[in-house]
């Protein structure tokens, strides 16, 4: 006897039952049925990367409302949208991001320019300036119901101070605030005259910006014109820790998801997350402007961070990873003074020197507006390729490409010169003096001067 | 501030010393929670844990590398999460072989005196369903020797007249998608992407292959020239001077786009776009090469080779070295197919002859045929070619009065993929194909896929 059978398949499981249905799909993973799945898959990846570059259209709006540089920038708490800038003719404005528009103008908060500004809660703004002035301000808007404040250009209260300010910062609970001048002080929101002065023993300097921390809301840190980083303890109103580094700090930020981690802007084109618990050297060295840093800024999830630097970029970076940052330009915008990320961590906003806000995206190529389902499960397809090929040639390349402008790109090529020549006469000492006797001292180790405390 | 080390050092305590391999041996295992040793951990752990759709549902794969040799945190643990991943992913692979529902087609013998060889066209036709028994068709058709081809999904058939009859059709239904009469010596005919377009050789070539992932239309002609054609930009992308006269035997390899030639020396070249020369040059008869084909069931390991002199060899395509098993079959020259089960169809003379797959790739230093599977005779000389439908059991063999199809149980894969090749897929579908097709177009100057 012969057993015979011959493969036949049955239409019924190939093809819709009804008109309408869709079709049946059957899968076979064998991988002879799949000849250069690997080459193809490589395509794919090839692709989306390309797909992801193309669609990487950052800006989103600029706010206008300011005559001159912006030079300082605070987020509402509890608000998505509403942030608030101050600028160097002393303009205080108050921007509504969904709206694209202003909810606030005061033409002249302060004689000169506005150096620093906060929330003191949601609707009372406190900002300082030159003029040795500290005004709080309320934010809200007059209705008919008249519940707002009669008048909104004229402050609810003046503190007069001894000496230009130059930052200023709330406490996260109590009714205190900290103010940057020669000295840190620490006031209350009640009374007209400062409640204590805080000063490292041995310091002159000036202080240019401070912050309290995020999650012990006591501890404030402080940034000094003489290359200091100093922590304060309101508590004992004394300076626990100083560190002297080689350039000075522009701006600093604390980290929101850990608390001992700090986020240092420096003159030295490059930006540090320090651990307060070990000072001596920082944790992550970012490397990419190729100017001065001017001001930093973290994402509420922790995870990345904008800094906004002299060389007319704006560049949003990845925690503990120091290079190749997403780079922002464009023609108009000027030197980058003040950046800041929005509190849903989908936005980004620099205020530069030409008075303009800008909002960008944080993720470039990031589409706006609804998604359906199976655009997300693409998008999400393509990530997961390019993070798959990402140690592709090609792959890396168009992802790693950014165009920058000319000053920009030269002033990159040239500084890579320099230090690659510096390198080299190191180098070379090492090879032929006594210098090479011990250990090349660590990029890290070299930031940090002395601690003191 | 002392409060602000501890709640640091609750989420990531200070790391004092570098990790390396020998350090991490001597560090004390964190203490579980819930052992009271460390009182934030069990604050926290009663409260903490991974949503319940991202835990894994099964175990940790056994076996995983261990990188203790990697000093970095992060990129070892990101190694080991990686490695897990990839097993768990090879395992659901071969869970899925499970949900292979369709069964294939075969023939067994109970007593060892019965042969399979001995069961006709008409018995075979008997025993398979009324669906698979309109496999078995016979073409009656003027125009001379007839080639023909199957597309990818096995759905759709194009034939070609010596003397110009060209037409493609979908042989299930019968319905008809384009019939020409070219006035015109034609030698060979192929589907390019889908069934709506396709390429016939007119006049210069002789020989036509498409290679689907790279979309390029390879033909050779008798001057000897091996062009490369881009079929979704129209160009000759490369065009390789074979210096080994008239060609008329070409086959590709689907596995790694590499074209097999059979040249009138005896000599049998493989070649890519991006070399110049053959990649492997095998003098593999001492007459003309009349056929070449090569295994898609075993990714393309074995070749089959037959002469003018009517020799069949079979050579093993990662070892040069003599031919694995030659025979010589009666009748002159052969034409030659592999199905993509293994089934190999021999047509010579007035018969087609089908070997399956255990016998034929095993060495065997005598030189006589393997076991037989299957044979037909057909009276209509010469048999100009051998096709396999794809995902069927079927074998279409093209002659001087037209084309005849017979059912091989055995020869066609059972269950197909929707992504790559779907005989039941509709207009949307094929539309889609084409398009993620061109998305996915392989570039042909990257390297060859090499391994078997």
């Amino acid at each position: 006897m012969v057993r015979i059978s011959v493969l036949q398949h049955a239409p019924s499981s190939h093809l819709p039952a009804r008109p309408g249905d869709p079709t049946p799909t059957s899968r076979n993973l064998d991988p002879l049925l799949h000849p250069f799945a690997r080459a193809r898959e490589r395509t794919r990846a090839v692709n989306a990367a390309k797909i992801e570059r193309i669609f990487a259209k950052p800006f989103v709006a600029a706010l206008g409302g300011h005559g001159e540089a912006v030079e300082t920038m605070a987020r509402r708490p509890e608000s998505l949208t509403v942030v608030a800038s101050g600028g160097w003719d002393g303009a205080l404005v108050v921007h509504d991001l969904s709206q694209k528009s202003a909810v606030m103008h005061i033409e002249a908060a302060h004689k000169g320019k506005i150096s620093g500004i906060c929330f003191a809660d949601e609707h009372r703004l406190l900002s300082c300036g030159v003029d040795r002035n500290i005004k709080l301000w309320d934010t809200r808007q007059v209705d008919e119901n008249g519940t707002g404040p009669s008048e909104t250009t004229k402050p609810l209260s003046i503190f007069p101070g001894k000496s230009a300010f130059n930052s200023i910062d709330h406490h996260r609970s109590d009714p205190l605030f900290a103010t940057a001048s020669t000295t840190v002080q620490v006031w209350d929101e009640t009374k007209s005259a400062p409640i204590s002065n805080l000063t490292f023993p041995t310091s002159t300097e000036t202080v240019t910006a401070l912050r309290f921390n995020l999650s012990e809301s006591s501890v404030l840190a402080s940034i000094g014109s003489d290359r200091t980083f100093t922590l304060y303890d309101i508590r004992t109103g004394k300076a626990e820790r100083r560190v002297i580094m080689q350039m000075r700090s522009n701006a600093l930020s604390w980290s929101p998801t850990f608390p001992t981690s700090v986020l240092l802007a420096s003159e030295d084109h490059n930006l540090y997350t320090f651990d307060v618990r070990s000072l001596n050297q920082p944790t992550q060295i970012y490397k990419g402007h190729v100017a001065a840093v001017t001001s930093c800024d973290w994402s509420p999830t922790g995870l990345e961070f904008v800094s906004g630097g002299w060389d007319r970029t704006v560049r949003v970076w990845k925690e503990g990873v120091g290079t190749h940052p997403e780079v922002y330009h464009t023609k108009r915008m000027q030197r980058v003074t003040s950046t800041l990320f929005t509190a849903d961590s989908r936005f980004v906003l620099s205020g530069s020197d030409d008075g303009n806000v800008r909002m960008w995206k944080a993720r470039a190529s990031e589409k706006l507006g609804v998604i359906d389902t199976r655009e997300r499960a693409a998008i999400e397809y393509r990530d997961s390729l390019k993070e798959r090929w990402k140690f592709d040639p090609e792959v890396s390349r168009i992802s790693r490409t950014r165009h920058v402008p000319q000053p920009v790109y030269k002033a990159a090529q040239l500084k890579r010169t320099m230090l690659e020549a510096r390198r080299v006469k190191e180098e070379r000492r090492r090879k032929h003096t006594r210098a090479g006797e011990n250990k090349p001292k660590a990029e890290r180790k070299k930031v940090v001067i002395t601690e003191q405390s | 501030m002392d409060a602000l080390f501890a709640k640091a050092d609750a989420i990531a305590p200070v790391s004092k010393r570098r990790k390396t391999a020998n350090h991490d041996t001597k560090r004390k295992p964190l203490p579980k929670p819930g052992s009271g040793e460390d009182h934030t951990l069990d604050s926290v752990a009663s409260r903490t844990a991974l949503p319940k759709s991202l835990r894994p549902t099964e175990p940790e794969p056994e076996n995983l590398p261990k990188y203790g040799h990697i000093a970095n945190k992060k990129l070892r643990t990101q190694l080991t999460r990686q490695s897990a991943h990839n097993a768990r992913l090879k395992a659901l692979v071969k869970d899925a072989e499970m949900l292979l529902t369709e069964e294939g087609g075969l023939m067994e013998v109970e007593g060892e005196m019965e042969k399979t060889w001995r069961v006709g066209q008409s018995e075979v036709s008997k025993a398979a369903g009324q669906q698979a028994a309109q496999g078995r068709k016979e073409w009656t058709l003027d125009g001379g020797p007839y080639r023909s081809r199957y597309s990818r999904n096995g759905r759709h058939l194009a034939i070609v007249g010596k003397q110009g009859h060209v037409a493609t059709f979908d042989w299930q239904t019968g319905t008809l998608h384009s019939e020409l009469q070219l006035q015109e010596t034609c030698r060979d005919i192929t589907f390019l992407h889908d069934q709506s377009h396709y390429a016939v050789a007119q006049k210069k070539p002789t020989r036509l292959e498409f290679l689907p992932y790279h979309w390029l239309l390879v033909s050779v002609g008798n001057p000897g020239y091996l062009k490369y054609q881009d079929t979704s930009t129209g160009q000759i992308v490369v065009e390789h001077r074979t210096k080994l006269g008239a060609c008329k035997t070409m086959c590709q390899n689907m596995h790694n786009a590499v074209i097999h030639l059979g040249h009138q020396n005896g000599t049998v070249t493989l070649w890519t776009p991006n070399l110049p020369h053959p990649a492997v040059r095998l003098l593999a008869h001492l007459g003309p090469v009349a056929s070449v084909s090569v295994d898609p069931s075993t990714g393309g390991r074995y070749m089959a080779t037959a002469g003018q002199d009517g020799t069949v060899k079979i050579w093993d395509c990662r070892n040069w070295k003599g031919a694995v098993r030659q025979w010589s079959a009666r009748g002159g020259d052969a034409e030659l197919e592999w199905s993509q089960k293994g089934a190999l169809a021999v047509a010579t003379g007035g018969s087609v002859n089908v070997y399956t797959k255990p016998a034929i790739q095993t060495p065997f230093p005598a030189h006589v045929s393997p076991p037989l599977y299957l044979t037909h005779p057909i009276p209509h000389r010469p048999l100009t070619s051998v096709r396999f439908c794809p995902f069927e059991d079927i074998l279409t063999v093209g002659h001087s009065t037209g084309l005849s199809s017979i059912l091989v149980p055995g020869a066609g894969e059972a269950n197909f993929d929707s992504t790559e090749a779907d005989p039941f897929e509709n207009k949307k579908a094929r539309r889609e194909r084409e398009v993620k097709g061109l998305l996915d177009k392989v570039c042909h100057s990257a390297p060859p896929h090499v391994g078997f």
